[in-house]
Formats: structure tokens, sequence, C-alpha cells
């Protein structure tokens, strides 16, 4: 269902580096939202590509800072409570032409451990424009990047899912919580 | 100068001062005069005037001499005047959110439980709202749940030693973190998908005690793989026995160490907010018959595989539980115990536990908060099992003063219910979080730093109501 814009604000997730070579890691976002019967919970599985800086502002778990951070979700990790509503998510994110979600960090900002990540979303071939905010805690592996915001379908022309003739239709809001370790 | 009640000379200043009223409640110009005096000398004319209540609330003044009648200004009531001042100050939105409910964007953002009401509700279908937020009749026993927790006073303890406070409570063998525990509620996934699996890692998480609805959405493995373990089980006793039977028998497989059977609606409930929601064709709508019985071959998890040719169909009498007791060695509770009486019966009749309740006021329109009822029943049971109770719990000292009043561990209903459908297992954990947070500071306001030290000497019982909360079309309940 509204899963589509879920994955947007998943992909907002940042990463965080000090070292040349591009680290991989996932990500789990849960996206919910409205409807005219019941709010939702989806979840998706995403991973996450970070390229360390050398001198770049410094990060909580990479005093270095990072380069260049880009999350990707495919969207066939949607999941939903039920298939139905499964199908009725990929139908709204175009599955069929759109196979995930990409946000690319351009640039961020730190302030203890907030951290600001600006860049772009694009879903469903739309890319837009997006400012995610992050809490960052260092740990063993690198960082602990969690946070959530907050999507308009109608940001990237997604049309929320509606089913018997409109009674059920899903809210144009959704909310993307997401939490992982983002390695060095 | 103070004058006392039989100070001749205030007696003789009251009466002429009346005889002037009089004579000027007499006169033809008393309604142009009236509203300009001041406010005592309208509440004196008010007292001597004869006057009468209109439908519209005017009240009506009539002249002693010419028989005229005429109009008196309306006076604002105490309640009134202080609406009035508060209007005419500056805007105070949180003072206006705390009593009519706030619509939070998130679960964090929640002061008390209230503020997940407002939420739900307006993210909730309304016939599925309409089935939570009912009561029989009127609602009024739901008004009454709430009002009896709020006649029960607490008796701080300004002084004593810092203690660390222990909430831990046993029921059955098994140790649980606090005594709050969260009721039977039927299709949770009605008020959001995550449904009881949600509810269920959010009571994992907080350590408390669930228990399933035999309605419920999800079944008793799924529910179970969220919490880690097996949990409780409510039952609703079908008419044909072997269908009860194999539903004990689908249960018990799974590990359920504990049956809660309700009786407070073996003879119906007249719910009639449901009934208007529903309309004529109730489950008929097209948008209903995807979930309900209506669909074709659909039932919920704890109805399937438990049919088959008719079986004997013995009365819900005290032998029913004796027939259960000898079919499981499941823990046997029955809910919706309310009178001293039946609370005999149920340690006559080899009951482990009496869960006093009276469904949230869904059951019969009694009248009586089941916390009125729990001293009843405590001395029916005079020690000998365990006393559980719900309706209309919704702060950390009503859990106290159920406590006090000797009740084992307290359940919530809607209020979970009102936390899920708001932010799902989010909202839930945080339910649980704001109400235990509430118990806690109550136990050391009280200087009570375990169960066992709160007691009948925690409380003082027996007090009017003090009911702030509005409670217009029952929110706020």
């Amino acid at each position: 269902m509204t899963v589509r814009g879920l994955v947007a604000h998943a992909l907002g997730v940042v990463v965080l580096s000090a070292a040349p070579a591009a680290a991989q890691s996932t990500i789990d976002f849960t996206i919910s939202g409205s409807s005219t019967v019941r709010n939702w919970t989806c979840t998706a599985q995403g991973a996450t590509a970070v390229t360390p800086a050398s001198a770049g502002i410094a990060a909580p778990g990479f005093p270095a800072g990072v380069q260049s951070a880009k999350v990707t979700v495919p969207l066939k990790t949607f999941k939903c409570p039920n298939d139905e509503m499964t199908q009725h998510l990929n139908e709204a994110m175009h599955s069929n032409q759109f196979s995930e979600v990409v946000f690319t960090m351009d640039k961020y900002t730190v302030a203890g451990s907030q951290v600001e990540a600006s860049g772009t979303m694009t879903i469903t071939g739309v890319t837009k424009p997006v400012t995610v905010p992050l809490r960052v805690t260092p740990s063993a592996a690198g960082a602990v990047v969690e946070g959530t915001t907050r999507l308009e379908l109608a940001t990237f022309n997604i049309e929320p899912p509606a089913v018997f003739l409109g009674m059920l239709k899903v809210g144009p809001q959704i909310r993307v919580a997401f939490k992982g370790i983002v390695g060095q | 100068m103070p004058t006392t009640p039989n100070d001749p000379h205030a007696l003789e200043s009251t009466r002429s001062r009346r005889q002037f009223f009089k004579l000027l409640a007499g006169s033809p110009l008393f309604a142009l005069a009236y509203p300009d005096l001041p406010a005592t000398w309208r509440r004196d004319l008010d007292a001597i005037a004869e006057h009468s209540w209109h439908a519209a609330g005017s009240r009506m003044g009539t002249c002693e001499i010419c028989g005229q009648h005429f109009a008196l200004t309306p006076q604002p009531s105490h309640a009134q005047a202080g609406q009035q001042a508060a209007s005419a100050g500056p805007p105070n939105e949180a003072l206006d959110a705390h009593f009519s409910g706030q619509l939070i964007e998130e679960a964090a953002e929640a002061i008390n439980v209230w503020d997940f009401e407002r939420v739900a509700h307006a993210n909730t279908l309304p016939s599925h709202w309409n089935y939570i937020h009912l009561g029989v009749d009127d609602l009024e026993t739901r008004v009454a749940n709430r009002e009896g927790f709020q006649r029960i006073g607490l008796k701080p303890r300004r002084l004593g030693p810092d203690a660390k406070l222990d909430t831990a409570v046993t029921l059955f063998g098994r140790r649980w973190d606090t005594p709050l525990f969260l009721c039977p509620v039927a299709a949770l996934e009605a008020y959001h998908t995550e449904g009881e699996v949600g509810t269920a890692r959010a009571a994992k998480a907080r350590g408390i005690l669930q228990i399933q609805s035999h309605q419920s959405s999800q079944s008793y493995e799924q529910i179970a793989e969220a919490r880690g373990e097996p949990h409780w089980f409510q039952l609703y006793a079908n008419a044909d026995w072997d269908i009860t039977r194999k539903t004990l028998e689908k249960v018990k497989a799974n590990g359920c160490p504990v049956l809660v059977w309700t009786v407070d609606l073996l003879a119906g409930s007249n719910r009639e907010l449901v009934r208007r929601s529903q309309g004529r064709e109730g489950y008929d709508r097209p948008l209903c018959q995807s979930c309900h019985n209506h669909q074709k071959g659909y039932q919920r998890p704890m109805h399937r595989d438990v049919s088959g040719p008719p079986g004997p169909r013995p009365p819900f009498d005290w032998d029913y539980v004796k027939r259960l007791r000898d079919t499981t060695q499941m823990k046997i509770v029955l809910k919706g115990i309310v009178t001293r009486e039946e609370a005999e019966l149920c340690v006559k009749y080899g009951v482990d536990a009496v869960f006093v309740s009276n469904h949230g006021g869904r059951a019969e329109n009694s009248l009586r908060g089941s916390i009125d009822s729990l001293p009843d029943v405590v001395a029916g049971v005079n020690g000998k099992i365990p006393v559980l109770i719900d309706s209309g719990v919704r702060r950390g000292a009503d859990i106290f003063k159920a406590l006090a009043l000797g009740a084992d561990a307290v359940g919530i209903g809607r209020p979970y219910v009102w936390g899920l459908g708001a932010f799902g297992q989010e909202g839930v954990d945080r339910v649980i979080g704001l109400m235990l947070d509430e118990f806690r500071m109550v136990m050391r306001q009280t200087r009570t730093a375990t169960i066992d030290q709160i007691g009948p000497q925690s409380v003082l019982p027996g007090q009017q109501p003090i009911m702030m909360r509005h409670n217009a079309q029952g929110f706020g309940l």
C-alpha cells in the first residue's frame, strides 16, 4: 500500500565513513501510514554504500567524515501484513517499471549525535530534493544510524492505493522509520 | 466588621434589604435597571423574584404589582464565569488539549493515555471505532467505571527512607515485572495491521502479561511467537461443548498455561452503538465482507479447525466449571465476577483466579464500577485465590487503588487499543510506559516500595467522584 513513500524515506539513511572504499551495510525500514479503515505498517530492507572522506566533517563514528552515501531499497524487500497489501504497494510503486528507491546524500551537517542529511530521493522515477534528520551514535562496527521522516506521496506522483471504489483509501502521507549499522 | 448568624443588627439589616429588594422587584422599571445592578444585588433579587426556567433557558421575572412578565438578564454560573474569564485571556492550547485530547503525531508526544484516543479515533473506520468505544445502553457503566476510581483518594506519606521500587508480582508461580497486564480485546487488526502481534511485542518488551482474545485477528501461534512464550487465552465458550473442547485442546497444544473464561456476556449485552453503526446492511457492505464472517469460508483464527458434528450442549452453570476443570490442566480464571456470592462459588468450584470485570461497561448496565465490586469479590475469595481486575483503569493511580483494595493484577483494554490504533506497537509500548511511570510515581508518593506494601491503609475510599475530564460522547472516559 503506502509503502512506496516509505522506501523513499528509508533511503534517507545517511552514511558516515572515513576510508576511501565504500562500505556496504543494511538498514531496516518501517513504513507506516493511515487509511480510511486503519493505520498500517510495512517493512523493507535497504543497502547503504558509504565512501569515507579523508578530511571531511566529523560525525559520530566517522572522525574524518563521509565523502558520499547512497541508500538503495529494492521494492522486492517490501513486506506488508498480507499479500494483498504488498500487491497494492507494488502497483502503486509501479514495481514493474521501477525496481528500487534510491537516496543519494549530497551534504550533511552535524550537531552532536544529530545529523541532517540532504540529497535527492528517487521514487517511481521521480527525483526530489530531501533532507532527512538522523541520530548517529558510534558503534564498534561504525555507527548506528536511526531516524524518522515523513513523505507526501504526491511529491513523487504516487497515487495512494484505493480499493472498494475508494471506500478504503490510503492516506496521503507516510512515516518512515529506519535503523541500522553503517560500517566504516 | 464580621457578623454572626445571631447578630441582631445583621439580621435587621438583611431584613431591610430584602424588603427594599422586594419593592424593587415589584417595580416596572425593574427589568431596565436589573442588568446594571451589582452582582450581589442581582443575586438577592433573583431569590426574591418569582421566576421560572423556560425551555430556552431564559429566566422570567414577574412584577408583583402589575403582573407583567419580563426577562432577567441571565447570570453566569460559576463554571460559565470561569469559562468566560478563560476565553478572555490569551489562547492556551496546552490547557485546551489537556482536557479535550490532542492529535499528536508521534507516540513520544503523548502525556497520558487519552492523547492516543483522539488519534486512534481519527485513524479508524467509524464502525470499528464504535465497537471499541461502546458501552451498553448509553455508556453509563463506562462512566461508573471511571467514577469508581475517581472517588478513591490516596494517602500520601511525605517522609521516609528512599527505597528502590519493586513492582514485580507472581501469578501461578510466574513472575511478572509489574501488576499491569493487557486484557483480551477482539480483532485488533481492525485498529492497526500489526494487531495482536504488535501488541505482543510491546508487552514482551515491557515484561507484562497479555491475554489473547478468543476473537483475535491473529492466531495463538503467531502471538506466542512474537512474545517468545505461550500466553494466556480468553475463551468464549461455545454452546456446543465439542467446539469448546477442541478450542481448549488447540491452545493447550501450543503451551497455553491459563484459560480465562469470560462469563459476563452469557446473557447477552445491549450494544446499541454497534447496531446503529452497522445499520441495516451490517456486514453485507462490500468493505466489510473482505474481513468479516460474511466472506465465504472466512473464520477468525481461533475458530478454525474446531467444528465437527454437533456435540452436547451443557448449560453454562457451575457444573460447567467442573467440566472445564476435568477437561484441561490449564489454570482456569473466571472473568466477569462482580459479587461476593459468586466469588465464593469460584473458590468452591476450584477456579484458580477471579477476574473482576464488567467488560469495560460492555456487559450489563449495572451502573456499578468494577472497582466498586472489587472489595466484595476480595472478601468472597478471602485470600484463597488471586483476584484480577479491569474496566476503567486509565491512570497509574488506578492500578495502585485496585491493588490497595485487594487486586493482585490490574488490566487495561481500551488504552492500549488507542495506542495501537494511533501508532501500532510503538503506541502500545508508550501507553504501557506512561501508566507504569504514573504508577511508580504514586508508589513513591505513598512510600510503598513493593506491591505487598500497598494496602487499604494507602487509600481513602468513599469520596464523591471528581471528574475533570469531560466525557462528551464517551471520549475522555
